[in-house]
């Protein structure tokens, strides 16, 4: 009975792949799927990090010695003009981000703990890094845009 | 079809791939009846364990080309039982244990009883399995019935290997523990 069973199994499954009912899936649809993990994983790190290098800005601004009148400018431009639906984007993209590598990759093997503590760390990090780089005053060209007259010049 | 029989799981996945269909049967025949104890004592349900090996089978030849043959193909197909399985037990939370005692008794690894320390274990292992959450009751058969590796049921499970240890481990104890309590002595 059990070599019936298990027979019956395997010319089921022959037959629907020899009368063309499955199909195995071809190699490019596979390659799309790694294009569209990489891209979502990519797009996903840009939208965190400058989320959170606005952040640290803010908080830059507001632990500041001084009025920082100049910061305060760029941070108010920065989150006036600030395409807000990003936010939805950014939960969006590493939803999808998440989901594609863990189906794909080996992720599983490191701890999920240590991912977490990692992709935060790099995130903090690079949102740190891309504050004082993107939005500071005191970068080379910041102030010097057409229309920001009223502050001083350094 | 004989002439598949001493070539590696990945050889015969490389000939499938390439075009030789009638490859895949081999294929099938190596892994059913492991499939179907594995599934069985999973969902128990015997009928329920058949369909879920046929759509593995299915699904797996489906994503042939996204299997990578650095890897090794028995963890990568009981890791599409594993997912079949759970959907199964995830849609029928009720289940029947009779179904797991019509099994024929399937060799396992002495190691199990060496680690239970219990001779008379042997005639009611799966009675005692049967009694275990179902992650821990995986865990046991992969590492001990069907012989994995840490990092083979790693790629099953998609846990790190050290978390299958650990789970090993609590599995022995609570094992140990429901043999106890169902009276099987030494």
């Amino acid at each position: 009975m059990k070599q019936q069973d298990t027979t019956s199994i395997s010319t089921s499954v022959m037959d629907k792949i020899k009368n063309g009912k499955v199909h195995m899936r071809p190699r490019l649809y596979y390659a799309a799927l790694s294009i569209v993990t990489i891209g979502a994983v990519i797009l996903s790190g840009i939208t965190v990090t400058y989320l959170l290098s606005i952040a640290f800005f803010w908080l830059r601004i507001i632990t500041s010695d001084t009025m920082a009148y100049g910061a305060r400018a760029n941070f108010n431009e920065a989150v006036a003009s600030f395409p807000w639906w990003t936010l939805a984007l950014a939960a969006l993209l590493l939803t999808a981000a998440i989901l594609l590598v863990r189906k794909q990759g080996r992720i599983y093997k490191h701890k999920t703990s240590s991912i977490v503590i990692l992709i935060i760390i790099s995130s903090l990090v690079l949102g740190f890094g891309l504050s004082f780089v993107v939005m500071d005053p005191h970068t080379p060209g910041v102030n010097d845009r057409p229309g920001q007259g009223w502050r001083e010049k350094r | 079809m004989t002439m598949h029989t001493t070539k590696s799981d990945e050889t015969i996945v490389a000939q499938v791939k390439a075009g030789d269909a009638d490859a895949y049967a081999t294929l099938m025949e190596r892994y059913e009846a492991k499939l179907i104890r594995y599934v069985v004592y999973l969902i128990h349900d015997t009928v329920s364990a058949h369909d879920v090996v046929q759509d593995t089978f299915i699904k797996a030849y489906q994503n042939l080309q996204a299997f990578n043959p650095k890897y090794k193909f028995s963890s990568w197909l009981y890791r599409i039982a594993h997912n079949e399985a759970m959907n199964v037990i995830k849609k029928n939370r009720h289940i029947t244990d009779y179904d797991i005692e019509t099994l024929p008794e399937a060799g396992y690894d002495q190691r199990l009883e060496e680690l239970i320390d219990n001779d008379a274990l042997k005639a009611h292992v799966h009675e005692c399995l049967d009694k275990l959450d179902v992650k821990y009751r995986e865990v046991i058969q992969l590492i001990y019935f069907e012989r994995m590796k840490y990092e083979e049921v790693s790629d099953v499970l998609h846990i790190p290997a050290s978390t299958v240890g650990v789970w090993a481990s609590r599995a022995k104890a609570k094992l140990k523990n429901i043999c106890e309590q169902k009276g099987v002595k030494r």
